[in-house]
């Protein structure tokens, strides 16, 4: 159901630009002054070198290794202060509001786009990922506009734009090895539309993500698994301490609205998914998988294979919450 | 979020729902503002009360890079990093945990007067390298007093009082 709110194309352009200044402006205290933490300093130490980072990728970190790149061009103009270093987290997180917004109004209407824009630019664990210099706001930028360009993918069924989007996911993985989580959720959001040629091509994107990845692959099986070795085993108080981060703070708020949709999603299955018709379902299916897929495997993984988990590293799975 | 508070039939109830949430959220900012760990206030202190014949130990030692960082950008006249061992430079690509045994202490001793322990704050340490166990290896042999930054604790040891 769709309610209110009459279309005026000026009033959204005012309110998405108010949104990206909010964003903008909740951004940049302290940046300046805070000291860079352990894991920013590492960033400073593989990107300040082309030579040395190469070192790095090729014996040690392999993840985050287009961050590092990108770092280094940007250290290389800007200089390597605290200031310059977070400011290209910045930029890439406030670039992040305006694609928030047109999924949301891709899959609902325009004032779910700026309402899920606005959450993101005050949410706390946004502007996070947009102080540290780290790449998560780069990986949450690709990984946003990935879906982005998936959207657009299965309305133009162009072979450009699913190119554009195996590109995309793949520098998202490049950016940080989660965001291949992505897919997953992309993959529920195409196998809902039930169409064969969508799911086809989607298939086909796999495949060449995959084989835009294999460098990735390599050097992280040749380097092994060493690095990660410091992970603990989650547990799940630490879904509900992400769930509070996600929500801000307010996990009362995380917990109502989880309930919500999760009433709202199984009404539709149940009762009203064939009054309302596909395209309804499938827009709650996109948020909702995309909060609750990228935890569930990250968790799973952590506790019988691997420990991998960490709540810092999941701020591009929050435009699924805000939307 | 956005797609529930849609839901509300009364748009200004939407409104209130969705600035409501964004308040509540506020909360929570002034803490990303906050440092993790102040590594400027760190070196700040140790230049500020060092005198010749002083030491730094970063331990573990891939707590050396965010020392280096704020030494090469805000104080190039920092006391000099201990080296572990002899002729070996501390690097972060040595992950070998080295052991605070009697040995290394006593090669610390005979080079440097007084020792800034600056060690991984309890909170975000692996379990194994804590300032506990680095102030520890130390405590049996020579007297420490420990310094306050904003918010990390940092032990000063005299290692030229007493030899192990």
């Amino acid at each position: 159901m769709r309610i209110g709110f009459k279309k005026n194309k000026w009033a959204t352009l005012l309110g998405l630009l108010a949104v990206g200044i909010l964003g903008a402006v909740l951004s940049v205290p302290n940046i300046h002054h805070k000291s860079l933490w352990l894991d920013e300093a590492f960033s400073w130490e593989f990107s300040k070198d082309i030579a040395f980072l190469w070192h790095v990728i090729r014996s040690r970190e392999v993840n985050m290794a287009f961050y590092y790149l990108l770092l280094h061009f940007w250290m290389r103009l800007f200089g390597e202060s605290e200031l310059a270093m977070r400011s290209l987290s910045v930029l890439f997180a406030v670039c992040t509001l305006p694609s928030i917004y047109w999924i949301g109004r891709r899959i609902w209407d325009e004032p779910t786009g700026l309402i899920a824009a606005l959450l993101t630019a005050a949410n706390p664990y946004f502007l996070f990922a947009s102080q540290e210099a780290r790449g998560f706001a780069l990986a949450m930028f690709l990984a946003v506009n990935a879906t982005v360009v998936l959207l657009m993918a299965q309305q133009d069924n162009r072979a450009f734009l699913w190119i554009a989007y195996s590109v995309l996911t793949a520098l998202s993985v490049y950016a940080h090895y989660y965001s291949i989580l992505m897919l997953a959720v992309h993959g529920v959001y195409v196998m809902t539309g039930a169409k064969l040629t969508h799911i086809r091509l989607f298939f086909f994107s796999c495949v060449l993500i995959t084989f835009f990845l294999l460098p990735i692959i390599w050097l992280q099986y040749r380097i092994g698994l060493g690095q990660a070795d410091w992970f603990i085993k989650p547990t799940l108080r630490d879904i509900v301490s992400l769930s509070r981060v996600l929500a801000g703070g307010m996990l009362g708020v995380a917990a109502a609205s989880a309930c919500l949709s999760a009433a709202v999603m199984a009404a539709l299955i149940i009762n009203r998914g064939k009054r309302l018709g596909r395209p309804t379902f499938r827009a709650w299916v996109l948020p909702g998988a995309w909060i609750v897929l990228p935890v569930l495997v990250s968790f799973l993984f952590s506790v019988y294979i691997k420990p991998v988990w960490s709540t810092r590293y999941f701020p591009f799975a929050l435009p699924g919450y805000t939307l | 979020m956005a797609m529930l508070f849609r839901q509300v039939a009364w748009p200004v109830g939407s409104l209130l729902l969705v600035s409501a949430v964004v308040v509540g959220q506020s909360f929570g900012i002034p803490a990303v503002y906050r440092p993790r760990s102040d590594w400027n206030a760190i070196v700040k202190h140790i230049v500020e009360n060092s005198q010749e014949g002083d030491g730094v130990l970063i331990w573990p030692n891939y707590h050396l890079v965010p020392y280096t960082y704020v030494v090469k950008r805000h104080y190039q006249n920092a006391p000099s990093v201990v080296t572990y061992k002899k002729g070996e430079k501390v690097l972060m690509w040595n992950d070998r945990w080295y052991r605070m045994d009697e040995k290394t202490l006593s090669r610390i001793a005979r080079k440097y007067n007084r020792i800034w322990l600056v060690s991984a704050p309890e909170k975000n340490a692996h379990p194994g390298h804590t300032l506990k166990k680095g102030v520890r290896a130390f405590q049996p042999h020579y007297p420490i007093t420990q310094h306050r930054t904003t918010i990390t604790k940092i032990h000063l040891i005299n290692v030229s009082k007493s030899p192990p």
